[in-house]
């Protein structure tokens, strides 16, 4: 195997592919930063180029671009508090507080350390566990999928703090939300209420952009104050005491990464709410997490790049894909002439290897080219609110329509907008509505199949190893919430 | 009755009666032969905004929480009016097109945001524009709406 990945090296190492490598991740970064472009999108743009390019150096370019995006979504999210992509939505938590502290450098520091180790750890991962990871991802079935889809949604509990009746009515009008439309299973209809554009139902990112990004832009008329900036070059960097607080932080957010990413059908806006609830469960600075904490910010990031190289085990290993930037990636490897499954291994270490190679050096590359990210961040949040916000709007139009071509998704955002300045204003939290969007069609559609499969019989629920190990952790997880919250209160009483 | 006491029993109400319009909503949906009817999982969530309303409305009855003023006139208006752009932009740009009506959005929402630099405001919203046209549409093939009113 070593010298399979040392003759895989010396072919990432080339110059033609050093370079390849290198357009794909700045592109990416640079697609990943604006709202609305997608991963996938990336891909696909990046697709037309391969052709007559060789497969390997295609591969290159097209792991770049996806690492690249998954980072460059962070910088949108801490810089202006609109997620570049859904699975930076969990960043923006405290990545744009950070911001408006001044620490918007700090924040896009720890970001990018975190992307970069999660990456790193992610690939490790790929090179050494791609048969034993897809196999044990292979092993999930429709009711462990949703017993995970309901250990997710237990997150509503603890980001909700102090408003947890709140949260909880936030994440069951998510968890609405994801039922307008035309149900999965049957195909029926539900709340369309005649209107055709209801037919297909709200799509995540105009729910997304409207939430966060326009009512932050709506908040921001009643908001006189500017953020503060950091003029010196150092204040944008992590000291030693702050790289020190992070490593668990990455830690914890590359390993849940890895594993929601090799869980096909999963993805990485999952990964980064799980980490983030889980490093907040545990940590001792419980109190500063959505205040602006930097170990939130690199949990997410990590998660969120773990996710990539966790995704893409199943999609070599086994030609399945992990989410739906690895399923257009499929579609580009085939494209491009590679068929991926366990055959690939065998057949084409090459192609297998030089992948394996490319994707270390991406992920340094990523380093690079993400410090120049750090350096102008003060200079974009030094533009005038007055005008910075107004661009901000025309950027989350543009998000919101560039997903389907849809003005009905801009109509989406903006009337989302209003629901999220009403609850920003009500002490309502927003995250836990994103959380039921996401999560919803994944339980419903899940436990639905489950059902199905065992002719109606909810024992499945618990006969499952795995779906009752999720139960478990739901249970734990609601009353960890639920004590720790009243610990904090008797705290602050006494 | 404090402000965000108030508003917060009316929301809860409020809650509560969409899990009970959303009860009747699905009365009409059929049953599934096997598995969930698709009626069964908004009924679920319906259950809980009926518990989660109730329980938000006894809160906010006993809660002695002290409550800040939260809107003010004028940016209450400030905001309408951005809002009442957007959607007129939304509805107009199929016609006008992208590169023509977005300098107009970005020049009413400086102006709204307080920005007084009539000039400046004019350079900028249409350098904007014509850079994120660049960007989208041509950079990125986002077919963005174009000019067809004739």
């Amino acid at each position: 195997m070593l010298h399979f990945f040392i003759d895989g090296l010396k072919i990432a190492l080339q110059m033609q592919n050093l370079l390849y490598m290198m357009i794909g991740t700045l592109g990416g970064i640079i697609i990943g930063a604006l709202p609305g472009a997608t991963s996938s999108m990336g891909i696909i743009l990046l697709l037309p180029f391969t052709y007559y390019m060789d497969p390997k150096s295609a591969l290159m370019m097209l792991a770049g671009m996806y690492s690249g995006s998954m980072f460059g979504g962070s910088i949108s999210a801490i810089l202006v508090g609109v997620p570049g992509t859904p699975s930076a939505s969990a960043t923006l938590l405290d990545g744009y507080p950070l911001a408006k502290q001044g620490k918007a450098g700090k924040a896009i520091s720890a970001a990018l350390i975190a992307s970069v180790a999660g990456g790193l750890l992610s690939g490790i991962a790929l090179v050494f566990l791609s048969v034993p990871l897809a196999n044990f991802a292979l092993k999930f079935a429709p009711v462990d999928y949703f017993s995970l889809a309901i250990f997710g949604l237990t997150i509503i509990a603890s980001v909700s703090g102090k408003y947890m009746i709140k949260g909880l009515i936030a994440g069951l009008a998510g968890l609405f939300i994801s039922t307008v439309g035309i149900e999965n299973i049957q195909g029926s209809e539900r709340f369309t209420f005649g209107i055709p554009a209801l037919t297909s139902g709200f799509d995540l990112i105009p729910v997304l952009i409207g939430v966060f990004a326009i009512a932050e832009i709506l908040s921001e008329i009643e908001n006189k104050s500017s953020p503060v900036i950091q003029h010196s070059l150092s204040a944008n960097f992590l000291s030693g005491i702050e790289l020190k607080s992070i490593l668990i932080p990455i830690l914890v957010g590359s390993i849940i990464g890895i594993l929601i990413g090799v869980i096909p059908g999963t993805g990485g806006t999952i990964a980064t709410f799980l980490a983030y609830n889980e490093l907040r469960r545990w940590s001792k600075k419980r109190e500063n997490f959505g205040k602006g904490a930097l170990e939130g910010v690199a949990v997410c990031e990590s998660s969120n790049n773990a996710v990539t190289g966790g995704a893409l085990v199943p999609t070599l290993a086994l030609g399945v894909p992990g989410d739906v930037v690895t399923a257009v990636m499929l579609g580009a490897m085939v494209l491009i002439g590679v068929k991926p499954g366990p055959l690939l291994f065998q057949s084409n270490p090459d192609i297998v290897y030089s992948f394996f190679a490319g994707w270390f050096i991406i992920q340094l590359m990523m380093l690079v080219l993400g410090f120049f990210s750090i350096i102008s961040a003060p200079y974009i949040l030094k533009i005038p609110k007055n005008i910075l916000m107004p661009a901000v709007l025309v950027f989350a139009i543009i998000g919101s329509f560039a997903i389907r071509n849809s003005l009905y998704d801009v109509t989406v955002a903006i009337t989302f907008g209003i629901v999220g300045y009403f609850m920003k204003k009500h002490s309502f939290p927003q995250a836990p509505l994103v959380l039921g969007v996401i999560l919803g069609p994944m339980a419903e559609v899940n436990l639905n199949r489950a059902l199905i499969l065992s002719g109606n019989n909810w024992s499945i629920l618990v006969k499952s190893p795995m779906s009752l190990l999720f139960l478990i952790f739901s249970a734990l997880s609601i009353i960890l919430a639920i004590v720790s919250y009243q610990q904090e209160k008797k705290v602050k009483t006494s | 009755m404090k402000l965000n006491n108030k508003t917060d029993i009316f929301t809860g109400l409020a809650v509560s009666i969409l899990g009970v319009l959303i009860f009747i909503w699905t009365t009409k949906i059929e049953k599934a032969p096997l598995g969930l009817s698709p009626a069964d999982y908004p009924r679920i969530i319906a259950f809980g905004f009926i518990i989660t309303g109730i329980i938000l409305c006894i809160q906010s009855i006993i809660s002695n929480e002290e409550i800040k003023k939260k809107y003010n006139k004028i940016n209450i208006m400030k905001i309408a009016l951005l809002l009442i752009i957007c959607y007129i932009y939304i509805w107009l740009v199929k016609y006008i097109g992208f590169v023509s009506l977005t300098p107009i959005l970005l020049f009413v929402s400086m102006l709204i945001f307080g920005y007084k630099k009539i000039t400046i405001s004019i350079f900028i919203s249409i350098t904007l524009t014509i850079i994120i046209n660049l960007v989208f549409a041509i950079f990125l093939k986002v077919p963005l709406p174009k000019f067809s009113l004739f």
